[in-house]
């Protein structure tokens, strides 16, 4: 949302804050600052400044809304434009509302007016947000609509037929919009029409019918709220976005609806030299109450995790026209009719937050409770292989999850169907992959453009499918390797040491049944654990660039989870009972082959009852030419004297 | 142009070089003493005073762009070279030379940020990429027809019930359904929005979800965690800013931002002129949510925020394309011998 420095200065009148100032301030209390541009307006130069209105506050899709928060911020009143009273006609209009889609209407009949175009200013004023000058009853209506954030419509009164109906329409036809652009409708948009003709989808768009134009005398100028979920619906339906519809889509509230339509029907009057005509229409059936909430200012210090005094919290909500109606605790606040937004004693915690501004707030590391680890075995599992496959020299891809069917057609060994999404935005790839396999040959073609050799690599990610019109998701870990002669056993080996190294102890390589076409049929495995098929080890038909063979490999993490949870491995393990003794001794050698026959001897002397280990962990070639090395002995099931005394004794160093 | 000319044959020939010494030779051919350009720079002096001037630039900067060309071919064959030596003196020692594999940029960014939340006690959870609204939306605070969904487009499997998951806050509320608290827990994931493929967006891309369950938080938690958390990535330095910003979820709801790293402030072309950059979203968890998990508002409070993970990998890997991440074509390329054991 857009607002003229001009324009703030004028309802803020006793602002000294700058424009930066006021984009500073406004960012930090929920309202980013987009835009900062020096523009010229009425022969002045100003300031335009832009800010990101979030979807909770359409309130402030407004300049009065934004110019509410700046006199919020800096402690200053504001003063609204005025409006004058006036005295309605006696006669009635004939309007009929016929949906509780309509949570408001305030409508009236003008007559003698004179359309002609906008003063420049106006034009100037509403080029900025970017909206087209028509004509002055109209640029009048958009011009409150970004006064005030309640949108408009006027309607050509003289060229209506009958009554002026709100409904949900209920008979397919086809519109065209004041921009010339057809829609048809289908049966659920809420439309205001009279006896024949749609005037307007209502909260979106009016149509080429009893639009206001040079002729138009007499005009229905009505102002309305409806269901926002209805709105939004009809406009994603339609595909038709407007500044109306961008903030009737939103829960704006019906009790300020007056003064925007007071303001209108004043402009109106004022501008256009019209008269009242008829009595105001209103459609108001559900009011709105006001809003009181239970709220205890101590909440504030908790939630913020620093002290706010009672007085600062009322200070700070006084600033934003929340009314305090207790000295005593708890406090019952009165809600702001414009704040459609709070509901919560925790809403009105962060605006107590948010003007006290949060980064005064201190940061620290919370000294947080211990909790349960929770993480899955998988998750864990998932690092542990690929750390192992990394070591192994294999490079880690991730890919795009979703392809052509044609590459799940190609691809799938299992017994599921494809699962697809409904509005892909690239209409190619609407498949969720099946396989990892159907990712790494892309991958692999892509390394093939850059002529990679030695091509190794793996992805752990999800793989999709439907089985018995259920989506089913499981992860997956696949391997492609580009090789000579021997590289289907060289990934045979790797899939095996990953299972075995995993605890797995039977690893089979059936041949498979279900063979995928993109693979070699009389070189496809199924892999085995135990007698619960786990994956597919294949020959590509398709080879590397340079004519190598690719193979590849893929197996269910989640199977092979799931079996090890149920099969412990019985493999043996060593447990220490004793702590493990480490010492270095010195030895000369006149070479390597000297060193290993007396290392032999040592060995021999220590037995393996008390050695754990022995290694050399340094060499050092001495001016003599003879070599001194640092050997490590390291040993078990002796306490610290009897240790030194044996390492003394056999390295000979008593 | 002539100059033109010369570089564009200087290049083709450059790279048929593959020794140091061809290479010298051809240096001295084109920018020796006696050289094809150094000759064309001495004959400038001949020419009148204006067109001298307007000539000498250019040549000068075709002596530079040639110099470049041989100063990358020579550190290519240089690096040819070492890796050739390298290898050669493996198999002297008798040994062979390995390969060691790479981690993806993204998995190694899911790494150093689970490091620090391990330290610090969380839990690793992960969830389904397929999602029901309910939790991807409805659980979070975001009712059918919400205006908070138009900040998301949504994948739909079977609209509306059956979509792609837009955010990994889905896993925390399948954590905060299935888990008694208290909680600490980290998400990262794999999260689709319906938007168009380019240099700086992609519809698939990847989050990182924390959420803290306790029985009693603040937003000073809340900031000094993600201070510590940006510390880790960025180093003691790094400047953050936290400000107001909703999210249905959260009440109330923070925007962090970190001091841009191009400009330390001023305002630049990568910060939008704004000297920040957001980072995520985040705040105290909204009482509805944890409500709708079945936890009294009144005994538990919590946090949330999550990340965007892709740009972090991006701007530590020093990648410029968000294509390139699943693409295969990484700046990493399996072919380095990285050690040799």
């Amino acid at each position: 949302m857009k607002i003229l420095y001009s324009q703030i200065k004028q309802l803020i009148p006793s602002l000294a804050a700058t424009p930066a100032e006021i984009g500073a301030a406004l960012t930090m209390t929920g309202f980013m600052q987009e835009s900062l541009e020096t523009v010229n307006y009425n022969n002045q130069a100003d300031v335009l400044l832009g800010f990101e209105i979030r979807q909770n506050r359409p309130d402030c899709l407004s300049v009065i809304g934004l110019a509410r928060e700046i006199a919020a911020y800096f402690n200053l009143s504001l003063n609204l434009p005025s409006t004058k009273e006036w005295t309605p006609a006696e006669v009635p209009v004939s309007i009929r509302v016929e949906t509780p889609a309509v949570r408001r209407l305030k409508a009236i009949k003008l007559q003698d007016i004179t359309v002609q175009a906008s003063p420049q200013w106006l034009v100037d004023y509403l080029a900025f947000y970017e909206i087209n000058s028509v004509n002055l009853p109209v640029d009048l209506s958009n011009y409150v609509m970004l006064l005030t954030g309640y949108p408009s419509h006027l309607i050509d009164y003289d060229r209506l037929d009958g009554d002026i109906v709100w409904s949900i329409n209920h008979r397919p036809r086809e519109i065209t919009t004041l921009d010339g652009t057809s829609f048809q409708l289908k049966d659920e948009e809420l439309v205001i029409h009279d006896r024949h003709n749609v005037i307007a989808l209502a909260g979106i768009v009016g149509t080429n019918y009893a639009a206001i134009s040079e002729s138009t005398k007499t005009i229905l100028a009505e102002m309305a709220l409806y269901d926002p979920a209805l709105i939004r619906r009809n406009t994603r339906a339609l595909h038709i976005v407007t500044e109306a519809s961008n903030r009737l889509s939103k829960n704006l509230s019906p009790a300020d609806l007056d003064y925007a339509f007071n303001l209108l029907i004043n402009l109106l009057v004022d501008q256009t030299g019209g008269k009242i005509a008829s009595q105001t229409f209103e459609d108001y059936k559900e009011k709105i109450e006001v809003k009181n909430l239970i709220f205890e200012p101590q909440l504030a210090s908790e939630l913020g995790g620093i002290t706010i005094e009672p007085d600062h919290c009322r200070q700070l909500l006084s600033q934003l026209e929340f009314k305090i109606n207790d000295k005593q605790l708890p406090w019952e606040v009165t809600v702001p009719s414009w704040r459609t937004d709070i509901e919560l004693p925790e809403d009105i915690v962060e605006e107590v937050l948010r003007l006290y501004r949060f980064d005064r707030l201190p940061s620290v590391l919370p000294a947080l409770p211990a909790t349960l680890d929770i993480t899955p075995l998988l998750t864990k599992a998932k690092e542990r292989w690929r750390d192992w496959l990394a070591f192994q020299g294999w490079d880690e891809v991730l890919s795009w999850t979703m392809v052509r069917p044609d590459d799940n057609t190609l691809t799938n060994y299992l017994p599921w169907s494809m699962a697809t999404v409904q509005n892909a935005i690239n209409e190619d790839y609407p498949a969720l992959r099946q396989t990892i396999i159907a990712s790494l040959i892309k991958q692999a073609r892509e390394y093939a453009k850059e002529q990679v050799p030695q091509l190794q690599i793996f992805e752990l990610g999800k793989v999709f499918g439907q089985e018995e019109n259920n989506y089913t998701e499981t992860e997956h870990l696949g391997w492609l390797m580009a090789g000579g002669d021997g590289v289907v056993e060289v990934l045979r080996q790797t899939v095996t040491a990953l299972l075995a190294h995993s605890g797995v102890e039977k690893i089979y390589f059936y041949p498979a049944k279900n063979i995928p076409a993109v693979a070699n049929p009389y070189a496809a495995w199924t892999i085995m654990i135990g007698e619960k098929p786990i994956g597919l080890l294949a020959q590509l038909k398709e080879h590397y660039y340079n004519d190598e063979t690719m193979v590849v490999a893929e197996i269910d993490v989640e199977q092979l989870i799931s079996y090890l949870s149920e099969h412990p491995t019985l493999a043996p393990t060593v447990e220490i009972t004793q702590k493990l003794i480490t010492l270095d001794a010195n030895l000369e050698a006149a070479s390597r082959q000297e060193l290993v026959m007396k290392l032999q001897d040592i060995e021999e002397k220590l037995g393996r009852e008390s050695l754990w280990s022995l290694a050399v962990i340094d060499e050092f070639c001495l001016p003599s030419g003879r070599y001194r090395y640092t050997v490590r002995a390291v040993y078990k099931e002796l306490d610290d004297q009897s240790a030194k005394k044996l390492h003394l004794q056999v390295f000979g160093l008593q | 142009m002539l100059g033109n000319k010369i570089l564009d044959e200087l290049s083709s020939q450059i790279k048929a070089v593959s020794t140091e010494a061809d290479l010298t030779a051809l240096w001295h051919k084109y920018l020796g003493r006696e050289g094809i350009i150094k000759a064309q720079i001495k004959a400038l002096a001949q020419l009148p005073l204006e067109e001298k001037r307007q000539q000498g630039p250019l040549w000068q900067q075709i002596q530079e762009q040639a110099q470049a060309l041989f100063d990358t071919r020579a550190a290519e064959i240089r690096a040819t070279n070492e890796e050739a030596a390298w290898q050669a003196e493996a198999q002297s020692l008798g040994l062979v030379p390995v390969k060691l594999g790479h981690l993806h940029p993204i998995t190694q960014t899911i790494r150093k940020l689970n490091e620090l939340f391990i330290r610090l006690g969380y839990s690793i959870m992960e969830g389904p990429e397929i999602e029901t609204d309910e939790f991807c939306f409805q659980r979070l605070n975001v009712p059918p027809d919400h205006p908070a969904r138009d900040m998301q487009d949504t994948f739909y499997l079977e609209e509306p019930n059956v979509l792609l998951r837009t955010q990994t806050s889905s896993i925390e509320a399948r954590v905060l359904a299935n888990y008694a608290p208290p909680l600490k827990v980290v998400c990262p994931g794999r999260v689709y929005r319906n938007e168009t493929v380019n240099k700086s967006n992609h519809f698939i891309f990847h989050h990182y979800q924390g959420v803290v369950v306790m029985p009693k938080v603040s937003l000073v938690d809340l900031f000094g965690t993600f201070t510590a958390l940006f510390q880790a990535i960025y180093g003691p330095e790094v400047k953050i800013r936290f400000r107001n910003k909703y999210y249905p979820e959260v009440e109330p709801g923070v925007g962090p931002d970190m001091q841009c790293f191009n400009c330390h402030g001023t305002g630049c072309s990568v910060c939008k002129g704004v000297g920040w950059i957001e980072m995520g979203g985040a705040g105290l968890i909204h009482p509805k949510v944890l409500t709708m998990a079945g936890l009294d508002p009144r005994e538990w409070h919590g946090f949330a925020f999550g990340l965007g993970l892709d740009r972090w990998a991006m701007a530590s890997y020093n990648i410029t394309d968000i294509r390139t991440l699943l693409g295969g074509n990484l700046g990493y390329k399996p072919y380095h011998h990285e050690n040799i054991v």
